[in-house]
């Protein structure tokens, strides 16, 4: 695991904006987005690849979650509700979101990516989502998922994963 | 390189009260802890996290589980605790010979001085017919930077032998011509 890990970029939301990484190289297996929550707004999040914003016909995901009194598993894919269905999980106060997306330069495949989302206030969350593109990813937009700023003070760090 | 083994610790014969880390230094951004726990006495326990030694109640959790049958449970320590940080649980010292539950836990911006939150993964299968799949937030409302881990179980019980945890650290950084925007 030593070498397992490289840091390929990282930010600190200054007043709200979104984020892209951009020229993302193809030479890592996996990528991981870490990211901090600042600020007292909660939101969802948008993630777009490439920026590929044809959310109701290419994005879709699975939720499962638990808010400390109850569990609940739903999905969002298609045209019903195209603003979640590129939602990468809640952006929460004293929270942060930790994103794996695998195999992310294979040109074979559509994009899966795994999500978990913790805020001791409100809830836990693991989420699965797919991008349905055999294009490989060289840019990652983070957004609110109303397609806006995050929250000032928030941290993202980009980590790529090497293949043994 | 990302990411650094910072120390391991392997519990011995007889068992320990607990797994520490100390003076662990902030020069990095996160920390990650990948735990493998069982009980040394009867019954599968919770175990959790203190940091700095702080033993007041600054503590708390909410987490989702499974546990082989029926359906999804959530539960919390909404109200802070001194034992609210519980990052899983550890394998009963009944539970087939040689298994041990398994716990990753990632704690962003150790060093920072705003609260601490956490998450956690744990898993444990012992091929009996319980076993149990958590995933958890968990929050220390203290402000100081994080420099010791102190990982205990509920029950109060030690740790049985070859129990064992590994504290990396988690470095960002900007390489390979990746923009931001």
């Amino acid at each position: 695991m030593a070498n397992a890990m490289v840091a390929l970029a990282n930010t600190t939301v200054g007043t709200s904006a979104t984020v892209t990484f951009g020229s993302i190289p193809a030479t890592y297996r996996d990528l991981r987005i870490i990211i901090r929550v600042g600020g007292t707004t909660s939101t969802g999040s948008g993630i777009t690849f490439n920026s590929d914003t044809n959310y109701s016909a290419n994005y879709s995901r699975v939720v499962m979650t638990g808010n400390g009194t109850s569990a609940s598993s739903f999905t969002n894919s298609g045209a019903g509700n195209p603003a979640a269905n590129h939602d990468a999980g809640a952006l929460r106060t004293d929270g942060q979101l930790i994103i794996d997306i695998l195999d992310y330069s294979a040109t074979d495949k559509h994009k899966t990516f795994l999500s978990r989302q913790d805020a001791a206030g409100n809830e836990t969350t693991a989420l699965a989502g797919r991008w349905a593109s055999t294009s490989a990813i060289t840019s990652i937009m983070l957004a609110n998922d109303s397609g806006g700023g995050l929250s000032s003070g928030t941290t993202i760090s980009l980590y790529g994963i090497v293949s043994a | 390189m990302a990411i650094t083994l910072i120390s391991t610790v392997t519990v011995g014969a007889g068992g320990a009260a607990s797994i520490d880390f100390t003076s662990i230094p902030g020069t990095y951004t996160d920390l990650m802890i990948a735990l493998s726990a069982r009980n040394a006495s009867v019954g599968a326990t919770d175990v959790y996290a203190q940091f700095n030694g702080v033993t007041t109640s600054t503590y708390s959790m909410r987490r989702l589980y499974g546990e082989g049958s029926g359906s999804g449970i959530s539960d919390a320590v909404s109200t802070p605790s001194a034992t609210g940080f519980r990052i899983g649980r550890s394998v009963s010292s009944g539970a087939t010979a040689s298994t041990f539950s398994n716990c990753l836990i990632y704690l962003p911006n150790y060093a920072g001085s705003t609260a601490k939150s956490g998450s956690s993964d744990q898993v444990d299968e012992t091929n009996a017919t319980v076993a149990t799949q958590l995933i958890t937030a968990c929050l220390w409302s203290g402000t100081s930077a994080i420099t010791q881990v102190t990982l205990k179980q509920l029950d109060g019980n030690n740790f049985a032998q070859y129990s064992s945890a590994s504290l990396y650290g988690i470095q960002k950084g900007s390489s390979g011509g990746v923009t931001v925007a």
